[in-house]
């Protein structure tokens, strides 16, 4: 019962890849609605448990904050190690790491300083995200809490809904707090990291 | 940004003031199926966009082959501070 969505995921990413690569776009404003109507929806899903997520508030908050530091963190570990094996500039490897999945954010930040490292950077976090979204399903078995941390960023918009699918209601707020977080200091810490 | 928070608080208004409806069974089948429709619409957009960068041909193999290295490192980097912090915060014992 869990295994085919996974399968309609990669159907539709390469169903996506496939029009993108024959000329097919959708206007902004279609990916826009789609976010807003997910986070209504997601606040549905969280209104209908709020009386048990109120009573577990400050130890799911206190989660998410760690989860947002050690995806920070990380990335910017993750990101120096990778841009030394590459030979590229460890400021750019650490911001493309600390990206945290937000590519929106990274692709045009990195592609001031060096447009090739900027696709790079806008790829690895795309990916990221799309990983998240495939492998969720399947670490949510052994370990829903802890799987958060791969989506970064992008578990409190579009990397939410498999976390609200696969995992408990209360991880969609460590989730969203997760994601809320990496979303505020982000777009302070990537440029002060990229020396802008 | 202003209009996702709107939405989510008002879409939290709605979950709370409903919950204890009679429907109720049949609004969480709602949610988990317009969840599901909603994340294949934005993957398959995300799909597009990266069909079109493999179009343009900004995606040389130097590109791919750095953004799976980026992107699986700070995955499994991410996945094994998670799973730190988690005990730290006695989330798992």
């Amino acid at each position: 019962m869990r295994m085919p969505f996974t399968v309609y995921v990669l159907a539709s990413l390469s169903l996506g890849l496939v029009m993108g690569y024959a000329g097919f776009s959708l206007p902004g404003y279609v990916m826009h609605y789609a976010l807003v109507s997910l986070i209504f929806v997601a606040g549905l899903a969280i209104g209908r448990e709020f009386k048990e997520l109120v009573r577990q508030a400050g130890r799911l908050t206190y989660l998410g904050v760690m989860f947002a530091a050690a995806n920070i963190v990380a990335g910017c570990i993750s990101g120096l190690l990778i841009s030394r094996v590459l030979g590229g500039s460890l400021r750019v490897g650490s911001v493309i790491g600390a990206g945290s999945g937000w590519y929106t954010l990274v692709g045009p930040l990195v592609s001031q300083v060096d447009p090739v490292y900027g696709v790079i950077g806008f790829l690895a976090n795309m990916l990221r995200e799309e990983i998240h979204i495939l492998i969720y399903p399947l670490l949510s078995r052994c370990c829903p809490l802890e799987a958060i941390t791969i989506g970064g960023a992008t578990t409190m918009d579009t990397g939410l809904p498999v976390v609200a699918l696969y995992g408990e209601r209360k991880h969609m707020l460590v989730a969203l707090i997760q994601g809320g977080i990496i979303t505020l200091i982000a777009p302070i810490i990537l440029p002060l990291m990229l020396g802008d | 940004m202003i209009d996702l928070v709107l939405a989510l608080l008002l879409g939290v208004i709605v979950g709370v003031k409903t919950v204890d409806n009679r429907l109720s069974g049949a609004g969480d089948r709602l949610i988990g199926g317009f969840l599901s429709l909603n994340t294949l619409l934005l993957i398959g957009i995300v799909g597009m966009r990266a069909g079109s960068i493999l179009k343009s041909g900004e995606g040389s193999l130097f590109v791919f082959k750095a953004s799976l290295l980026f992107s699986a490192a700070s995955i499994l980097a991410s996945f094994a501070l998670g799973l730190l912090a988690a005990r730290f915060a006695g989330a798992r014992k």
